[in-house]
């Protein structure tokens, strides 16, 4: 039976882990190899890296951080930022990694799901979407990690995302990142409910019942950071809980 | 030494790291010279049937295969590498394959269900192979795929996964092997199994 997956997320700047609350108050935290090994022996399903850097300069640093991921680790992982063109595509892939997310570069040129797709199979194109909820009751997509709105309906982005040939959406709640009272429910029962590929949950996870609960509305993976990184939730540990709610996990 | 075969489909390395961690010499080519000079042979793949299959032809690497799996090279087929062993595949069209293992490559249709399957997915015997020594019910391969293989004798099949379908997971016929999920990424069970392919070559 397929699982659902657990993914820590980490976030990197300058060749270290770092985690913002609601993107700000960034605090270091370990080295992305360590850290990401560490995490495929609790039992992650997969990794996601994003690479935070501002300046032009470090991303061959990423880069490095990437080849060095994929000689240490034996599972699945996803590199994010900085990527707005197909040769990024390229080049992440051949350093190692499995899949792409692209976020605002997608936006602004929503061809480049398409052109990857077909360059590279949409099994390694992950659709990333900030999503912030509106006074109407739908959610509005945000770009320029969370700071401005485009006005886009997330729900559409998403099904727009999936046409072109996205084989993943990570959905990322900006009103429920990094508060841990759990992920937004409703937005992804109704992503779950209007796609045909996976859906990743992202922003919010607190507890080892919001994982749970999350999974239940139809998520197919539930992301998080700072549960993991602090070693407030051990994976390991959340499987067996998950496990005991009978929800379909792979434990190590 | 096993010959990863490279023919622009994606990233042949982490392949070719995971050999190592069982202590397969692996060498990332397309030189038929070293094709006919290796142990064994494995057949990565990502992406488009066609364009792969394009691009075996381009590379003039059809005959080469051929002639070593006639010879009882053993062959491993990893992902699309594994769906090219089979007759045709229906992805984006009607496209001939390498015909090695009878039966053709389908899309999964069932209502409701999530395309690609994407995820862990344990493995069920099908039937007796060394390529499933010490493999249980609790162990669980990552797979990401939109189209399985549907092979005509279901005896082909040495594991499969449940998803709306008995989905192929590893396949053998003779020397011809094939894995729909990626070993390199599936953990110690990923390892496991090259362990496994390993010691069919000894």
């Amino acid at each position: 039976m397929l699982t659902k997956r657990i993914i820590p997320c980490l976030d990197v700047d300058n060749g270290r882990v770092v985690k913002g609350k609601k993107f700000q108050n960034i605090q270091d935290v370990a080295d992305p190899v360590e850290l990401g090994r560490y995490y495929s022996e609790q039992g992650a399903d997969e990794l996601v890296f994003y690479d935070i850097t501002a300046s032009y300069e470090d991303r061959d640093i990423f880069i490095t951080i990437v080849e060095k991921v994929a000689e240490a680790i034996r599972i699945p992982f996803t590199i994010g930022g900085g990527i707005s063109k197909v040769e990024d595509f390229r080049r992440v892939l051949m350093a190692g990694a499995d899949k792409v997310s692209v976020n605002s570069s997608a936006v602004k040129n929503p061809q480049l799901i398409r052109d990857a797709a077909l360059k590279f199979g949409a099994q390694c194109v992950v659709l990333s979407i900030d999503a912030k909820r509106n006074q109407h009751g739908s959610w509005d997509v945000y770009v320029k990690g969370g700071r401005d709105n485009t006005g886009i309906d997330a729900i559409e982005w998403a099904k727009q995302g999936q046409n072109l040939g996205a084989g993943e959406i990570c959905i990322n709640s900006i009103d429920t990142d990094g508060i841990k009272q759990g992920y937004d429910l409703e937005l992804n029962r109704i992503l779950s409910n209007n796609l045909t590929i996976p859906i990743i949950a992202s922003g919010g996870a607190g507890t080892m019942e919001d994982f749970a609960t999350v999974l239940n509305v139809g998520a197919d993976a539930a992301l998080a950071a700072s549960v993991f990184h602090y070693k407030e939730i051990l994976i390991s540990d959340l499987k067996n809980y998950l496990h005991k709610q009978s929800i379909p996990v792979r434990r190590v | 030494m096993i010959a990863i075969v490279d023919y622009d489909v994606g990233n042949l390395k982490n392949v070719y790291t995971a050999l190592g961690d069982v202590g397969l010499e692996g060498v990332i080519t397309r030189d038929k010279k070293v094709l006919e000079d290796a142990e064994a042979i494995i057949l990565p793949g990502v992406g488009a049937f066609s364009d792969a299959m394009e691009n075996l032809r381009k590379f003039e690497l059809i005959d080469c295969l051929d002639a070593n799996i006639k010879k009882g090279k053993p062959l491993l087929g990893i992902c699309l590498g594994m769906q090219l062993l089979f007759d045709k595949s229906y992805e984006d069209g009607e496209f001939p394959g390498l015909s090695y293992i009878p039966g053709e490559i389908v899309k999964f249709s069932a209502p409701g269900i999530k395309i690609p399957h994407m995820g862990w997915n344990n493995l069920i015997i099908n039937r007796d192979s060394p390529l499933v020594r010490n493999i249980g019910p609790e162990d669980y391969v990552y797979f990401v795929h939109s189209y399985y293989a549907k092979p005509i004798n279901f005896d082909d099949v040495v594991a499969y996964a449940e998803y709306s379908v008995k989905v192929p997971g590893i396949v053998q016929r003779d020397n011809v092997m094939g894995m729909q999920f990626h070993p390199e990424k599936s953990s110690t069970v990923g390892l496991q199994l090259l362990k496994n392919f390993k010691e069919i070559l000894s």
